[in-house]
């Protein structure tokens, strides 16, 4: 099968890229899997904040406040800090690598027992954030009791006191979780990353391989070369989709391997998300072949191959979820495949295993090879237009 | 000799078509990709606070407090009454929740996998529980809401207990809910969002270097028949790359500009900056682009190489920079720092960030310094590794 040997041995040449594209998704599927899925669904646990705590009073006040904070929130503190420090923090807030900033300024006891504690006590938070909300409410609660106690009488220490164990036993309020199996789940949140690197692996290589086959020299030679035209696209295609699964495997390898060392042991709907990769599989060589028709250089291939998918990936919910996007967006990613591929995703999520496979999730693949079959359509009548007039 | 190879290559550059697209029209539609994707999202943050949905059951009997004249217990839901309080807001008072009422658990469980409620709070007698679908802020906010009227009960109890002639007083302190904190402003409050426009800019200039790699093809005696005719010539070889050089940077700062202005006025997002030190900042990322690419040219032999190299350099620094996954840049500057004062992407989109939400700070100097370093590294040592090359006049 010298075709399909001829073409397997080509793809050689972008390992590099493959590794580019492998690495990508090997290390931020799994940073995005990480900061959408939460840690034990099954017992609830409040929402446990970044905090640091810049005090530089460092009062039996102030010293109340944090050990308070630190009941709940994972607290840094700090007694002083240089502008570029604070410049620092507020970053990490806007980045949301923390929460919340609380900023103690010196004379904030004083202040704050004679009842103003303007300018002595301050926090950064992002925006109008609403775990900035929460913590500016709890902190505001916090000191709303402590002069409670300190206005009915008792001393510093005992409203310290007072109020951490009115706080500890309001702790033990019952809050509990309601089971629901169809929540996202870290494998979810893989193949929903993975689609950007599948896709760009099918339509770079299969667009790559095919634009250099249509170069005048290497044509020609194939031309007057011994083999049928059917042996020839047949051993073509087979060399095509050799590479394409090789690819899709890979990719839910890693998926898998992720998931089990994160402890996921529930595989039941893992069928369902490779049958759903493998329909999008088809769309990336159906773009490949389409592009491979327009373009004559490999960094063609490549810029063409980068805007599609990127500005796909955007639009379609793969990097920002659906739930962020316009209705005016949604319903023009109607018309691309991979919105169709993450719809596909999203089904497997919110349903049961044993309701999956239905007409929903039927359209949902028929439609992802539609589009592949239209691209490929699309690609043939370039070419037969281009031969047609010599272009 | 200059000024002839300059226009040359101006003219060399802008006639490849491939150029163009990558440089000019692919940062052109992720821009658009971007604020269709998310453009919303910088004028409305999604993390905002939003007024929670939640739900009220309650069962049995409510508390009783006393008894009428004719027998009957008086019953109230105190609880009942606090959230509806806090579900009405007004002037003084922020809403915070939505409240609506079911008649059984059944219908509330339901409405909350229906997501038509975050939570409800059942209240069996007096025992206040909640319910909720996962952990969360808003999840969160409900179980304060619980606890801070279990807190407030202990407390009136305790201080009835311990200082009886202070109750009312407490009473009153205590529907006085003050607010203690302000905020500290700082800087302009940009959106975490535009971070993403950055790290596409910083990938712009970072193309730049296919500009200078296609650049040096016809200049590589080793690559071309054009380059074993240009090493061969008595011409000086430095000033033929440093006049390519400025080609390639004022036709890439011309796209960034372009890509610039199409964000600012088609677009409709703002910078936070003056737009004339945003474009000096353009050339700056342009020039660096341009460095790295003559770089790539004069180290790597193989067109392969040369194609790829500078695709994998853009792609793997922008991306460290934010392209994807928009904190990147700040978990990088967190655990290992060094990264970011060395990723020409990272270095680039920090000098944006920081005029746009600080102002011309130090740090900001320190980038723009970083640039020229790193510009001039380059160049120095694509020059030093040309210079060696000697072909004989035969």
């Amino acid at each position: 099968m010298p075709v399909f040997k001829a073409v397997i041995k080509s793809l050689k040449e972008y390992r590099s890229m493959f590794i580019v594209y492998f690495m990508i998704f090997a290390v931020f599927g799994p940073m995005q899997a990480n900061a959408q899925i939460g840690k034990n669904e099954k017992m609830f646990s409040e929402s446990s904040l970044r905090v640091t705590v810049i005090d530089q009073d460092d009062s039996e006040l102030s010293r109340g406040l944090t050990d308070y904070l630190e009941t709940n929130e994972e607290v840094e503190v700090l007694r002083t800090v240089s502008d570029r420090e604070l410049q620092n923090l507020n970053d990490d807030v806007n980045f949301e690598q923390k929460d919340y900033v609380l900023l103690i300024d010196q004379g904030f006891e004083d202040k704050l027992l004679k009842g103003d504690t303007k300018d002595s006590i301050q926090y950064i938070k992002n925006g109008q954030s609403a775990s900035g909300y929460l913590m500016t409410e709890k902190i505001d609660t916090y000191l709303n009791y402590l002069m409670v106690y300190l206005k009915s009488g008792y001393d510093e220490s005992s409203a310290i006191r007072n109020t951490a164990e009115d706080m500890k036993e309001a702790d033990e309020s019952q809050v509990s979780i309601l089971e629901n199996p169809n929540m996202e789940d870290r494998m979810s949140v893989l193949f929903r990353f993975d689609a950007y690197s599948m896709m760009m692996m099918l339509i770079v290589f299969s667009g790559s391989l095919l634009t250099a086959l249509k170069k005048k020299d290497i044509a020609a030679r194939i031309r007057v070369g011994g083999t049928s035209f059917r042996r020839r696209y047949g051993e073509l295609i087979l060399a095509l989709l050799t590479m394409a699964v090789g690819v899709t495997v890979l990719l839910i390898g890693f998926t898998v391997l992720d998931s089990l060392v994160h402890g996921v042991t529930d595989f039941t709907k893992l069928p369902y998300y490779v049958i759903n990769a493998f329909a999008a599989m088809f769309v990336g060589i159906g773009i490949g072949y389409f592009v491979s028709t327009i373009a004559k250089e490999d960094t063609v291939v490549n810029m063409i191959a980068n805007m599609i998918n990127l500005s796909m990936c955007f639009l379609c919910g793969v990097f920002v979820g659906l739930e962020y996007l316009s209705d005016a967006v949604i319903r023009v990613a109607h018309f691309m495949p991979l919105y169709w591929y993450i719809m596909g995703n999203q089904w497997i999520v919110s349903t049961t295993a044993s309701e999956i496979m239905s007409t929903t999730f039927a359209t949902q693949l028929g439609l992802q090879l539609l589009f592949a079959a239209a691209f490929f359509m699309a690609g043939l009548i370039i070419s037969k237009k281009k031969e047609v007039y010599n272009v | 000799m200059f000024s002839h190879i300059f226009f040359y290559q101006l003219k060399n550059i802008s006639r490849k078509f491939w150029i163009i697209g990558w440089n000019l029209l692919f940062p052109l539609v992720l821009a658009t990709a971007f604020h269709f994707g998310f453009g919303s999202m910088i004028k409305d943050d999604p993390n905002t606070f939003h007024i929670v949905p939640a739900g009220y059951v309650t069962l049995g009997d409510y508390e009783t407090e006393g008894m009428q004249e004719d027998g009957t217990l008086i019953h109230t839901d105190p609880y009942g009454e606090m959230l509806e309080s806090i579900s009405g807001g007004d002037e003084e008072k922020k809403q915070i929740i939505l409240l609506t009422r079911y008649a059984s658990e059944k219908e509330a469980n339901q409405a909350i996998l229906d997501q038509e409620i975050k939570g409800y709070y059942l209240n069996d007698g007096g025992e206040i529980s909640l319910k909720v679908l996962s952990t969360g802020t808003d999840s969160t906010i409900l179980s304060q809401i619980m606890k801070q009227y279990k807190t407030s009960r202990s407390m009136l109890e305790r201080i009835a207990k311990d200082h009886p002639d202070k109750l009312s007083e407490a009473i009153s302190a205590l529907s006085d809910q003050n607010e203690y904190l302000e905020q500290h402003t700082f800087g302009n409050g940009v959106s975490q969002y535009l971070q993403y426009f950055f790290a596409l800019l910083a990938m712009s200039s970072l193309f730049g270097s296919w500009i200078s790699t296609e650049m040096m093809y016809p200049m590589c005696a080793n690559i071309s028949d054009c380059g074993k005719r240009f090493e061969s010539a008595p011409g000086n070889r430095i000033v033929a790359v440093l006049a390519g050089t400025l080609a390639g940077t004022l036709l890439q700062g011309i796209s960034n500009i372009i890509v610039v202005l199409y964000i600012q006025y088609v677009l409709q997002i703002s910078f936070g900056a003056a737009l004339v030190d945003i474009c000096l900042i353009m050339f700056l990322g342009s020039a660096l682009g341009i460095g790295f690419g003559v770089f790539f040219g004069s180290v790597f032999k193989k067109e392969n190489a040369r194609v790829m190299m500078p695709l994998a350099f853009s792609m793997v620094c922008s991306f460290m920079s934010g392209l994807m996954v928009g904190f990147m840049k700040q978990v990088v500057e967190d655990h290992v720092p060094i990264l970011n004062r060395i990723n020409p992407a990272s270095v680039f989109t920090d000098s944006l960030y920081v005029i746009s939400n600080y102002g011309k700070t130090d740090r900001f100097y320190t980038d723009v310094m970083i640039m020229l370093l790193m510009i001039a590294l380059t160049l120095g040592v694509s020059a030093c590794i040309l210079r060696r090359r000697n072909y004989a006049s035969i």
